[in-house]
């Protein structure tokens, strides 16, 4: 419900890296959106269009990946779970963290850069 | 050529940063900020109405709602001042509100400020105005399954109040089943079943909230 003023901020931060890097463009971008982050996938993908228009942005392929609570065994590894359970391995019973994934991360951004002729190094 | 970089950054919801602005200047003032959240028509304003015999003189009221000031006058019969946002079509109260707010609201002696949502069990869960902790109110003639399908509302708050308890002989409700999902949801959530007509549970609710207050 709250979409637009996520994309708005994304949409800043994404300015930000690619005015660091000297990039007119930004080509792709991934985010991960917690399933209990009150942020709907659909709804932040129309509103980064929105917002993108005229921007660096402009164009590039956006993925949402969505990430709900999970269990992290130090043995088993991530287990995803319903909701808030007890922090112990279902399958090992050994001591586990409760990550609920109530976020919204931007992951990875991919600037198209301009080739820089003094530079040797690919 | 193309260049990624990861960057893992958090993204924050807009009104963060006046949030904690509203946090540090409530925190100076020695006020303990409760935001309720619950849908229309749960009872957050029977529930301060309830309270506000014990609350009178140190604590203050912020209402949200679409339209009316309604629930001012009201609390402001029970002796308690208060002070109307109507947020037209808003489906919740945002940080910018609740500056505005305070800078015409009065707060001198205030130890308590309670701010009243807009009814919505939905998107309040995802906003934070400055407030120390959330505090979710369900009502029993709501359904006993409330809990359960509004888990993000639970998890962003301190404690649930379950309300209208003297109406459970007239309803096919399960209450315990309301609290077993409760705290399935946010198993550090402390429950309240409280009347506003009977009074039943209300000054234990005041209780563990002074208790909250003291703590901070």
């Amino acid at each position: 419900m709250h979409e637009l003023s996520f994309a708005a901020q994304i949409l800043r931060c994404v300015e930000q890296q690619a005015r660091e890097h000297r990039a007119p463009r930004v080509s792709r971008l991934r985010l991960r959106v917690g399933r209990l982050s009150g942020v709907n996938r659909d709804n932040l993908a129309f509103c980064l269009e929105a917002v993108a228009d005229g921007s660096v942005m402009q164009g590039a392929q956006i993925e949402v990946d969505e990430a709900g609570p999970e269990l992290v065994c130090p043995s088993c590894g991530r287990l995803p779970v319903d909701g808030m359970v007890k922090p112990v391995c279902p399958a090992c019973g050994k001591e586990a963290e409760l990550v609920l994934n109530t976020e919204v991360t931007i992951e990875e951004v991919e600037l198209d850069v301009e080739e820089d002729p003094t530079q040797t190094e690919s | 050529m193309s260049k990624k970089i990861r960057l893992r950054q958090k993204v924050e919801a807009a009104g963060r940063e006046t949030s904690e602005a509203l946090r540090e200047f409530f925190s100076q003032r020695a006020i303990f900020v409760v935001n309720l959240i619950g849908s229309p028509g749960s009872g957050k304003t029977s529930l301060i109405e309830a309270a506000a015999g014990r609350l009178k003189g140190r604590t203050a009221v912020i209402q949200g709602d679409l339209e009316t000031s309604e629930d001012k006058e009201r609390i402001e019969r029970c002796g308690l001042p208060a002070y109307q946002i109507n947020t037209i079509s808003g489906c919740h109260l945002d940080a910018g509100q609740i500056r505005r707010a305070v800078e015409e609201f009065p707060l001198d002696d205030v130890q308590l400020l309670l701010i009243e949502n807009v009814g919505n069990l939905v998107c309040p869960a995802c906003f934070e105005i400055g407030e120390d902790i959330k505090v979710a109110v369900i009502s029993v003639t709501e359904g006993d399954d409330k809990p359960a399908k509004y888990p993000v509302a639970l998890l962003a708050s301190a404690a649930v109040v379950l309300t209208k308890t003297d109406l459970l002989p007239h309803l096919r409700c399960d209450v315990d089943r309301m609290a077993k999902d409760a705290l399935a949801a946010n198993p550090e959530l402390e429950i309240f079943r409280c009347s506003a007509v009977t009074g039943e549970g209300v000054d234990d609710f005041l209780d563990w909230l002074e208790e909250a207050a003291a703590e901070r």
